[in-house]
């Protein structure tokens, strides 16, 4: 059972910020799409291989590397070419410094 | 708040310290961990990046081979278990310097486990267990506002994706001062293995710790905080040590130590709180789905263990044995490795005396280049200079105050010594003949010194060898030199 | 809106013909992306299938191709052949707005693997397609923009999410597209338009620059009007790309002899348990059909056993939703994308960007994929639903030891009415039950029309391959075709039904 709290919490690790029109229609829409997903509860996976080394081993993995060897950077312009903010060649955002009090 | 009384001792000595250190150090490749994009250090804001690091919509990631055949290296170097296979995770937290606002990392199958480090502190040796040495790309650079009125912080994403190793420590040091020994050697180590150039200046080498007390002689851990923002290795023997007094000061008031992440103040001496547990990330580790399982084969492994170069202990007992050096000797020689193959180049030289070089190059040279700044590999005197100049000294051609000036003099100007004894013809004056002449005109000159000698008065034997010294404006021979007063003396012709 | 849509003028003509034209000097690829445009302007006012065109850059890059031929040089197997593009590939200096009001001012700096291989080939592409938003959905319902409507029947949805894609190609306007498979998203919109639509085997075709959706299921995939379009498309696209570490280095280039060999003697399995609810009776009619086209044509039919698809959804949803929940964390109005204004402080920046930016559906799968990674409940969910995964492997593998491929509709249903289902996300969810194992057991499938509706809708019908097997599968539908009468499928002549076009 989803409660608003836990709705909230998953919310602030998403970042994301959401109406109370939306909060009611979530839990419920979760709610249901959770409980769907309960039926592979009825599965006994035990046995199964998978999970341990993640998605991508359903096939032999392949070695894949790059050598180390540079690619020249693109132009810092094309970079910086979709920021919303841009102050003195940096990206910018509104700031986040918060040296917080003495440990307790 | 900042003490100034010290901890009283008895009290100190009812706790026991325990402290783990957890270490990220950038790896020494070209490129970065997963594009290649250049890693050098100090380029001007965002102008190492392309899309993979930037995070764009649409890209990947492809991992760097060098990246992890330098883990390979450390990992073996401190007798870690090399994974055969091990798994990239995603770390997922929120921040401007993290592009994708996951970390790639790894989790649950470390590329390196299980392995020590043998650090020397208060006298003794100590094992130190490392727990886990895995691959992880790094973050970018926060610079935060620092004048009043200026409300931005401002990210260069540079440093992203630079390629790091992760050293995490068992709780297996009991002191400030253990901490420091086990960095010192970690470091010396890194940089031995052409691994990590080590600097916590620049950033490329960084430690955060883990502090608990417990009662002495308890086994349970105590609950423990997290210090960060120890960026040089003062900084890590001092918060540390604060931090200890400061878990010890509570719990003898009866108090409880909070598991929290500290930051460390240097200006104010203190540490702050950075998080709390409450609000300690869910990091929701899973496999990324993006990089295939690591795969490292057996004979990847055995080619990196036969390729690895000698390390600074076994070094450091070879020197001791091979050049007869005392412990202390060689752990100066050994101290990195540049130095120690500087010192085994000039050693190997012809009618070169180890132990003289030894000497030479550790007290002389050193000292002449930490003047002014230089380190060995930046030495203007080269390996074959440093060998002429040993030989000449051992031939006598030159006695221990011409060779100082003569060492600093190349080390000035860069010229050869052989431009440089002749320039002031600081050639040593050693044949007999000259050198009797010297010896009779001294003697003669001096008829009250030789007759308060006969007396007894042994210690006027020195003012003949420096006033024959003194004649020969210092190139003469001074062994040659003491044979012919003696003989002078004793009334031999 | 419901204003029926006129047919093109002359039938439509398959991308190799038009290749072949163009590299021969009959035609000329202006004149070829020229009558390309025109049929746009007239379709997309009604059907919506672009987010965004790319004029100035097709009629240049169609005059290079021209002036190559004649310098006689030659363009490429796909020269001159016009293509859409769904719009979570990036293509540089254009766009990546993955129908989304997040990255809508974002514009991308490079190209993707998949883009520099069309433009190689000689492939021009008219304009990016519409999709539902981050390739969330099964209608193109969830666009930021507006849907794109079934040129069949335009009061219905083209399925999705490539559903502008599968309408450009449908509607006659570009004989080919790209599109991309997640869950069924190449694969259902082929059978709402009738096309031949191929999701290929997971790491034949490099996703680098698709935005990622669900990394270990995404696939981009070929729109095409019959067999030996789709396989042209397939061979110029697929192959290893050292840019994407889950590119296979498997050779897989299906080339066009393999389409011609008689497909007598080959046996497919039918997984009768998986067809007795939920189907439409016209879906059902249509199967039957079929399974007497593959006998005439010598292929075995036989029964076979599969994991029940309802797991296979659950399985989905939960890794699906997971891994879109790390891939979509990118988009925060940080360093590009849309950022709010309502930004105070870097929460509130990111909170709101996000809130503003996403649509319902995406934050729904956000959150779902956040709560399965969560402390607390990554073994119950996550870690369960990757070994259920294996499990499924194991079970399609161990049936396509004893059978060529395994046959299935695509869809339970023909095209639904637009708003049917967007009021319950399961039920939308559900209509991905035939097509979501693929991508779980990461095999090729493809979808290929197999028949109409009473109403005229297109009804496609499901291969699902062996391991790295495409080449069957399009040798089955080629065989398929040279046995079908064409009805519910946008090449045949005389077909769309009336009722779609004036």
């Amino acid at each position: 059972m989803l409660t608003p709290e836990d709705l909230a919490h998953l919310c602030q690790l998403a970042r994301l910020r959401i109406s109370e029109e939306e909060s009611a229609r979530l839990l419920t829409d979760l709610e249901r799409i959770l409980g769907y997903v309960e039926s592979l509860d009825e599965i006994d996976a035990t046995a199964s291989a998978g999970s341990a080394a993640g998605s991508t081993s359903l096939d032999a993995a392949v070695d894949h590397f790059r050598e180390d060897t540079l690619v020249p950077s693109p132009p810092r312009s094309e970079a910086l070419s979709n920021a919303p903010q841009v102050i003195d060649d940096y990206f910018a955002v509104p700031t986040v410094v918060d040296y917080g009090k003495a440990a307790e | 708040m900042t003490t100034d009384t010290t901890l009283d001792p008895a009290m100190r000595a009812r706790w026991e310290p325990v402290i783990g250190l957890e270490v990220h150090a950038q790896l020494r490749t070209e490129t970065k961990l997963f594009c290649g994009c250049p890693t050098k250090f100090g380029a001007p804001p965002n102008t190492q990046v392309c899309p993979v690091c930037l995070g764009h919509p649409g890209v990947l990631p492809v991992l760097n081979r060098r990246a992890v055949e330098l883990a390979v290296r450390m990992g073996l170097a401190t007798g870690c278990v090399v994974r055969e296979d091990s798994i990239f995770a995603r770390k997922n937290y929120f921040y401007p310097d993290l592009p994708k606002n996951y970390q790639i990392s790894q989790y649950d199958r470390p590329i390196c486990e299980g392995g020590a480090l043998t650090i020397e502190a208060g006298g003794r040796t100590h094992g130190i267990g490392i727990t886990r040495i895995h691959l992880e790309e790094d973050a970018g650079k926060s610079k935060h506002p620092e004048q009043a009125g200026d409300h931005s912080t401002r990210i260069d994403l540079n440093r992203c994706g630079t390629p790091l190793i992760e050293i995490v420590s068992e709780p297996d040091l009991r002191s400030a001062a253990q901490a420091h020994a086990y960095l010192t050697a970690l470091k010396q180590l890194l940089q031995y293995l052409e691994v990590c150039d080590g600097n916590m200046e620049e950033g490329s080498l960084r430690c955060d710790a883990n502090v608990s007390v417990r009662r002495a002689g308890t086994t349970p851990f105590g609950t423990r905080t997290e210090l960060k923002n120890l960026n040089s290795f003062r900084f890590v023997e001092r918060a540390i040590d604060f931090e200890i007094e400061r878990q010890i000061r509570r719990l003898e008031a009866g108090g409880a130590v909070v598991q929290q992440t500290l930051l460390w103040n240097p200006s104010l001496g203190e540490t702050r709180v950075l998080r709390s547990k409450e609000d300690a990330h869910d990091y929701r580790y899973f496999p990324d789905p993006d990089l295939p399982p690591l795969r490292v084969s057996s004979e990847w492994i055995d080619r990196v263990r036969g390729e690895l170069s000698e390390l600074p202990a076994a070094k450091r007992a070879r020197f001791e044995r091979d050049y007869a050096l005392s412990f202390l000797d060689a752990g100066v020689l050994t101290q990195t490795r540049a130095l120690a193959d500087y010192y085994e180049a000039v050693a190997a030289g012809e009618g070169v005396d180890a132990k003289s070089a030894a000497n030479w190059i550790a007290s002389e040279l050193l000292g002449q280049l930490n003047k002014r700044g230089l380190a060995i590999d930046e030495s203007p005197v080269s390996v074959g200079e440093m060998q002429s100049l040993m030989q000449r000294l051992g031939e006598r051609k030159l006695n221990g105050k011409l060779g100082k000036m003569a060492l600093e003099e190349m080390i000035e100007s860069g010229a050869t010594i052989e431009t440089i004894v002749a320039r002031h013809g600081w050639e040593i004056v050693a044949d007999d003949a000259s050198l009797q002449a010297m010896v009779d005109q001294v003697i003669a000159a001096s008829p009250t010194q030789v007759a308060e000698y006969r007396a007894g008065k042994e210690s006027i034997y020195r003012y003949f060898v420096g006033q024959v010294m003194k004649l020969s404006k210092g190139q003469a021979d001074a062994v040659r030199v003491d044979e012919l007063i003696a003989r002078a003396l004793r009334g031999e012709p | 809106m419901s204003a029926p849509v006129t047919p093109p003028a002359t039938p439509p003509v398959t991308a190799r013909a038009l290749a072949h034209a163009v590299r021969s000097g009959e035609l000329k690829a202006a004149a070829v992306v020229e009558a390309s445009f025109a049929r746009l302007s007239r379709v997309e006012p009604t059907l919506h299938a672009f987010l965004s065109l790319r004029e100035d850059a097709a009629r240049a890059r169609a005059d290079e191709i021209d002036r190559a031929v004649a310098a006689g040089r030659d363009p490429g197997p796909l020269a001159g052949v016009p293509i859409a593009v769904k719009d979570n590939i990036v293509d540089r200096g254009g766009s990546a707005t993955c129908a989304s009001k997040m990255l809508a001012p974002f514009v991308p700096t490079y190209d993707a693997t998949v883009v520099e291989r069309l433009r190689a080939a000689g492939a021009i592409v008219v304009g990016k397609a519409n999709l539902d938003e981050f390739a969330m959905g099964s209608s193109t319902e969830n666009s930021a923009f507006g849907p794109s409507l079934n040129p069949w029947d335009p009061t219905r949805v083209p399925g999705g999410s490539s559903g502008g894609s599968a309408v450009a190609v449908a509607s006659g306007v570009t004989p080919v597209a790209l599109g991309s498979d997640t869950g069924g998203s190449v694969r259902q919109p082929g059978s709402f338009c009738g096309l031949v639509a191929l999701k290929p085997h997971y790491g034949h075709v490099s996703r680098y620059g698709l935005v990622a959706f669900a990394s270990s299921l995404d696939q981009i995939g070929p729109f095409a009007l019959d067999a030996r379009d789709c396989a042209l498309v397939f061979d110029v696209i697929s192959g290893f790309d050292p840019m994407d570490s889950t590119s296979s280095p498997h050779e897989c280039r299906i080339g066009p002899l393999a389409l011609e060999r008689p497909v007598a003697g080959m046996r497919l399995g039918v997984p009768r348990t998986w067809l007795t609810e939920g189907l439409d009776a016209e879906v059902v009619r249509v199967m039957d059909e079929t399974e007497c086209r593959f006998r005439d044509l010598g292929v075995d039919l036989v029964d076979v056993d599969l994991m029940p698809p309802r797991y296979a959804i659950s399985t989905y949803y939960i890794l699906a939703n997971a891994e879109a929940s790390s891939n979509l964390a990118r988009f925060d109005g940080v360093r590009y994308g849309r950022r709010s204004a309502e930004a105070r402080d870097l929460n509130s920046l990111y909170e709101r960007s996000r809130g503003e930016g996403f649509g319902p559906e995406v934050k729904r799968r956000i959150l779902m994929g956040t709560f399965v990674l969560s402390s607390g409940y990554y073994d119950a969910y996550y870690a369960k639903a990757q070994r259920v995964r294996a499990l499924f492997k194991a079970s399609f593998d161990a049936t396509l030891n004893q059978v060529d491929a395994i046959l299935m509709p695509t869809a339970p249903t023909p095209a639904f009415v637009l708003g049917e289902k967007t009021e319950d996300p399961l039920s939308m969810y559900l209509s991905d039950i035939f097509t979501i194992s693929a991508n779980l057991v990461q095999n090729p499938a493809v979808s290929f029309p197999a028949g109409a509706s009473t109403g005229g809708l297109p009804i496609g019908m499901q291969l699902y391959g062996r391991s790295r097997d495409e080449a069957t599968l399009l040798r089955l539908v080629a065989a398929h075709e040279r046995n079908y009468d064409g009805a519910g499928s946008a090449l045949a002549p005389g077909a769309p039904p009336t009722r779609a076009f004036a």
